[in-house]
């Protein structure tokens, strides 16, 4: 019976807990693997200290490869309340980053930096609201699978963008696959500190838009029909939930969301939009809602730990010998394992306390 | 009692950053020789297994590592925000020469020659325009230039193809100056020209680039050039199954179905790699723009023991003619980059 | 040598005993009744000895050797086998697809006329007349369904049978037949567990009975030396009464009063149980009854009630609270004073894994006595789960704890305050005490009849005809998805509305 008497507090620091050990158990057995190639473990974590820690451009790349990411594993996690997997947060970037890049074409008669951030923030958050709207209006309709759409409207994203960066708003001066620049009212300063590294701002931004969301879905009707939802379908309609509108406002909102990548993209980096720019970002952003478990604060540090990893995959390359870039895709993969393998610390829980019996 | 304590303790903290920073110092260093020359390749995303262009210039490099005796470091970009962060770690490390492979990495070059300005870059395929940065641009219209000839001599029709890859102004350029040299031979040759997409998986869909291939040979085409990294393989299957030729790109293909590829394109990215490593050594690093055209055989086709058969002396003969009239000027190939700046 | 025994079997849940060293006997040959509240620990012990859960401590014997059934396939081996509540059979195979799933004849391919040969040789046997082998079992009742359950046991070579509340879905007639069934296996030499917790069926067909209290075994008795009261006693803890016996006010002219809720001519065609024009009218201050086996539409007509936008295809009048209501949403129904119970309590009415705060706000999650500019304000909605706690006597009585943590009476509990938080009008209650435990059983119907006596409407759906008796003012008795009869308080009789309920006349 004390059991039960347990705050819900304490059950998400206990999943958390959970988290970081799982994390923890992935890093060590992909440590294990490096071992096992003949490379240091002790090393391997300096060089990934020191890639996302060891100086303030370091850190800046760190937080610039965090941003996206928790932008698209909020993309994911949010539908997930409503219990719809959102696959298609690469597509909804791609549209909401291009967005971004034509609202700099637009708006070059905006005059105040406040005034064409704003702007461009708006054109990014409906672009990738828009693309989300779109497989959460199909499901609400039409029961289509949002699995598959938000699949199909990836390569739908990809191409439409790309035409447009092709033939209509392409830099003609450039050989490659990008748009016009866009003005420098638009432009995110990055902090001095950063040494170079494009992140300003907008990170704390995100920060408080992630808490935002959070407050929202926990205090508000809306979050609470789009938890019930996702909690038991027939329940929430039982009692006068209705689907179609929690699943089209939380796939917009999530869109929306995923659309912001193109303030970190395009308006704090490359200034224009780029075919292919993003890492894959969307995608990632499911291992970080996963690792998050679907906690909309718990995609911040998720991110951060994905960011960490992103940043070091390139510098593992550099500086040993034996760990290539797939090398530490791995070490990503074995997290992700480690923090979703529920089956397997349930299991090593009953061990634990089979021994302490 | 006191004292003694916090001395204690001090002296533990102290022993502490002592271990860590002799753990965090092994980083950075490695034992250079002052004499050695140190080389660091950034290669793009698809890395040095892509059979082409990164392909290519590793090569060029582990050649310069044999013959010239150098240190090397490698790396591949994990994705397109990392060619800065990765050039800048080569600069820290002091490197020697830094060289970076792709359009996509001059933004990085720039921004890191500016950051770091006695440091020696080089650059492919962009002109970087910093004055501590080599920058190797690659007439590929000459170069297709020059096949489109061959292509229209091997079709009696006067029907050739272009199969593209992604849709960008780089392989245009390809598909202007291939029609320009099919049309020199034959005015009234015809170029059917096709892309696979505008994603980067048109670079990596050999089916599709079958499918397409298929299609234009039914239509009475009688040679492809494919330009379209991996994508072609598809269409030399094609080729081979049709009994039709088709053209290589970047590097020398000839090899993957003889007897069905005509000739190769090849952008010898090794060489200019090779070329200007070889320079910095002999301290005649040139910066600025440097164009590999067909004058310096940066760009040519590609003659081996696979398509000996193919091409003929006369064959040879007329190209060369072609290639001598580009060099002394005769001959304007256009070029899309400046068709598209005066637009 | 008895054919089970359990011998000091105990398991634990993390800190909290779903078992404490249970020891009992069951004799061969013999019908062995298990009884106890939800929660007492009779699935946790059957699941043990289905292999499902493995035991800390203690010693299962079956026919007086020790075992260590470590999953359902050595249970079976030991020919132990059991009948769930929710029946494990494949809809649309045949039956007798179904039966031999798992221990198919022939080693190549399956010998279904094998199979057929034996199956008849068993049902001959055990007197268990079944024609209907070559069926998908979509098409059989229900009472057909748990037949082809036991055949399959039968065919499986069980000696120990398990049932799990046979009688839940049952018609009168059709507990009779199973009843009869039963003492055929029983005289073959079975031996039979029945889990139940209708001390009446217990009472009237077991040899002995064993009742458990949270996770303890109170003791064993014969049948023929025990009571009602006392296995009551022995299961609540103190004595309780069954029937309600509570005060039921006597309105002046309830009977003319005019109708708070109304249907007219109702029919929906493209409803797994489809309605063909149904009219009621139900008025303020009574309770009435609907009966019937299940599938006969009345899982429709309460889904109509509550939400009619889910009904595109219905056609007819549904009046309520002074307006037309065909086409509105939940939400719109419970501002004009209707509250629900559903009828699947645990699919349809609660959020397993979300505190008892989150589910009192489901259905009241737009109430504005909690929500004001589409924020709630659980501070508000605290003090009204306590109340709920309180009043009715929730156990644990934490507001934050997973519901799916409460046993099936406190979850009931909790979906009825829920209901009755908003002050409704007019009250759907479905199978208020469906997988309820006695004690509590008592108190709901006692809330029930207090929202009736202050003038409350109640519809109450069951398929216990006994609540409906002990409860209702008036009942309609539903088949093939009409009225089939009308009856008045004064008319109820078991058995013509069981011959009502199974498609005769009044």
């Amino acid at each position: 019976m004390k059991k039960e008497n347990k705050p819900t507090g304490y059950a998400s620091f206990r999943s958390f807990l959970r988290a970081v050990a799982g994390a923890t158990l992935g890093l060590s057995a992909g440590l294990l693997i490096c071992r096992l190639v003949g490379e240091s473990p002790i090393k391997v974590l300096q060089v990934l200290y020191q890639s996302s820690f060891g100086s303030g451009y370091d850190f800046g790349m760190t937080l610039f490869y965090t941003a996206p990411l928790i932008l698209t594993g909020l993309a994911v996690a949010i539908p997930l309340k409503g219990g719809l997997f959102n696959i298609g947060a690469e597509g909804q970037l791609t549209v909401g980053a291009l967005a971004a890049a034509w609202a700099g074409v637009l708006g070059a008669g905006i005059s105040s930096p406040a005034l064409a951030v704003l702007f461009a923030t708006f054109f990014a958050f409906l672009a990738g609201g828009l693309w989300g709207l779109l497989p959460g209006f199909l499901k609400a309709r039409q029961g289509s699978h949002e699995v598959i759409t938000t699949i199909m409207l990836n390569f739908i994203a990809a191409g439409v963008t790309a035409y447009f960066t092709l033939y209509t708003i392409k830099d003609p001066v450039s050989a490659q696959a990008e748009t016009i620049s866009i003005p420098e009212t638009f432009h995110l300063k990055p902090f001095a500190v950063f040494n170079g590294a494009p992140m300003g701002w907008l990170i704390f931004f995100l920060i408080l838009l992630a808490v935002g969301i959070h407050y929202v879905l926990w205090r508000s009707s809306w979050g609470y029909s789009l938890k019930a939802l996702g909690e038991s379908e027939v329940a929430a309609e039982t009692y006068g939930i209705s689907r179609g509108s929690s699943w089209m406002s939380s796939m917009f909102l999530a869109g929306g969301v995923a659309g912001l990548v193109g303030l970190v993209e395009v308006l704090g980096n490359s200034h224009r939009f780029k075919i292919g720019f993003s890492a894959d970002y969307g995608f990632v952003g499911i291992a970080v809602a996963l690792v998050a478990r679907g906690n909309i604060l718990g995609v911040l540090p998720s991110a951060f730990l994905f960011g960490i990893l992103q940043k070091g995959s390139a510098s593992l390359d550099l500086e040993t010998d034996k760990i290539t870039r797939d090398l530490s895709y791995l070490i990503q993969g074995l997290i992700i394992l480690g923090v979703s393998a529920e089956g397997l610390w349930g299991w090593l829980w009953k061990l634990v306390r089979r021994k302490n019996a | 009692m006191d004292m003694e304590y916090s001395s204690c303790w001090r002296f533990g903290v102290a022993r502490v950053v002592l271990i860590l920073s002799g753990m965090f110092s092994v980083l950075g260093c490695g034992a250079v020789q002052a004499s050695e020359i140190r080389v660091g390749l950034v290669l793009e995303r698809s890395g040095k297994d892509d059979k082409s262009f990164n392909a290519s210039a590793y090569q060029g490099l582990k050649r310069a590592e044999k013959e010239l005796g150098l240190t090397t470091k490698t790396v591949e970009a994990p994705d397109n925000s990392a060619y800065e962060t990765l050039q800048r770690a080569f600069a820290e490390k002091k490197f020697d020469l830094i060289i970076a492979v792709g359009f996509h990495q001059l933004e990085a070059v720039k921004n890191n020659a500016k950051r770091f300005p006695d440091q020696k870059f080089l650059l492919i395929d962009e002109d970087a325009k910093a004055p501590n940065v080599r920058s190797v641009m690659f007439e590929e219209h000459e170069g297709s230039y020059l096949v489109g000839a061959l292509a229209a001599l091997h079709s009696k029709s006067g029907k050739v193809g272009f199969i593209g890859g992604m849709d960008v102004p780089l392989i245009r350029r390809f598909e202007m100056g291939f029609e320009a040299g099919a049309k020199k031979i034959n005015p009234k040759a015809s170029v059917t020209a096709n892309y696979l997409g505008v994603t980067g998986d048109a670079w990596n869909n050999p089916p599709k680039a079958k499918e397409l291939a298929l299609d234009q040979y039914n239509r009475g085409i009688e040679v492809i050039f494919v330009a379209a990294g991996n994508s072609g393989l598809g269409v030399f299957d094609a080729a081979a199954e049709r009994s039709k030729l088709a053209i290589g790109v970047d590097s020398n293909q000839d090899w993957i179905k003889p007897g069905y590829i005509l000739t190769s394109m090849m952008k010898r990215v090794d060489e200019a790699v090779f070329d200007s490593i070889r320079m910095f050594k002999e301290g005649k690093f040139e910066t600025g723009l440097v164009r590999y055209g067909v004058k310096s055989k940066g760009v040519d086709y590609s003659l081996d023991e696979h398509n000996a058969k193919l091409v003929s002396e006369s064959d040879k003969k007329q190209l060369e003619e072609l290639r001598s009239q580009i060099i002394g000027g005769k001959i304007k190939v256009p070029d899309y980059y400046l068709v598209q700046k005066k637009k | 040598m008895s054919a089970l025994e359990f011998r000091g079997v105990s398991k634990r849940f993390g800190s909290f005993f779903a078992n404490r060293e249970l020891s009992f006997r069951v004799e061969p040959g013999t019908i062995h009744g298990l009884i106890g509240e939800n929660g007492a620990g009779k699935s946790t012990a059957m699941k043990a000895l289905f292999g499902i859960h493995s035991i800390e401590e203690g010693t299962i014997l079956i026919r007086g050797k020790p075992v260590r059934i470590k999953n359902p396939i050595q249970a079976m081996k030991l020919g132990i086998g059991m009948v769930h509540q929710h029946f494990m059979l494949a809809g649309p195979e045949t039956v007798l697809d179904n039966i031999i799933l798992g221990r198919e004849p022939g080693f190549f391919g399956i010998n279904r006329e094998k199979a057929l040969a034996e199956l008849e040789n068993i049902s001959e046997t055990y007197g268990l007349q079944f024609g209907k082998w070559l069926s998908p079992v979509d098409e059989l009742s229900v009472g057909e369904q748990q037949r082809v359950e036991i055949l399959k046991l039968l065919y499986q070579r069980s000696e120990i049978l398990i049932l799990d509340e046979p009688t839940a879905v049952l018609t009168p007639q059709e507990v009779s037949d199973l009843f009869q069934n039963l003492k055929r296996l029983k005289d073959e030499g079975k031996t039979i567990i029945l889990i139940s917790h209708k001390l009446k069926e217990v009472l009237a067909h077991t040899d002995a009975v064993t009742v458990l209290r949270r996770g303890e075994c109170v003791g064993t008795r014969a049948t023929s030396e025990t009571t009602e009261d006392e296995l009551a006693q022995m299961m609540v803890g103190r004595p309780v009464s069954f029937t309600y016996e509570g005060e039921r006010k006597v309105f002046a002219k309830a009977e003319d009063a005019r109708a708070v809720l109304r249907l007219d001519r109702l029919s929906i065609s493209d409803a797994q149980e489809p309605l063909h024009k149904v009219a009621l009218e139900l008025r303020p201050a009574e309770i009435l009854g609907i009966a019937g086996v299940q599938g006969n539409g009345q899982t429709t007509l309460l889904r109509f009630l509550s939400n009619p936008s889910r009904f595109r295809s219905a056609d007819g009048e549904y009046r309520f609270a002074g307006a037309n209501r065909m086409g509105s949403n939940p939400l719109a129904l419970r501002r004009a004073g209707m509250a629900l119970v559903p009828e699947d309590r645990l699919a349809e009415g609660l959020l397993l894994h979300q505190d008892l705060m989150e589910n009192y706000l489901l259905g009241q999650h737009v109430d504005p006595r909690f929500v004001s500019r589409g924020m709630i304000d659980r501070s508000k909605v605290r003090p009204r789960v306590e109340a709920a706690i309180r009043d009715f006597d929730i156990r644990p009585p934490f507001v934050n704890i997973w519901a799916s943590r409460l046993s099936g009476g406190n979850q009931q509990k909790l979906v009825i305050a829920r209901a009755l938080d908003s002050n409704p009008s007019v009250l759907l209650i479905a199978h208020p005490t469906r997988g309820v435990d006695v004690g509590a059983i008592e108190r709901i119907h006692e809330a029930i009849m207090k929202e009736r006596n202050s003038g409350k409407s109640i519809l109450l759906f069951s398929s216990e005809l006994d609540e409906l008796i002990d409860l209702s003012d008036r009942m309609l008795v539903f088949f093939n998805g009409s009225v089939a009869a009308e009856f008045q308080r004064r008319e109820f009789d078991p058995w013509a509305i069981g011959r009502v309920m199974g498609g005769g006349e009044k």
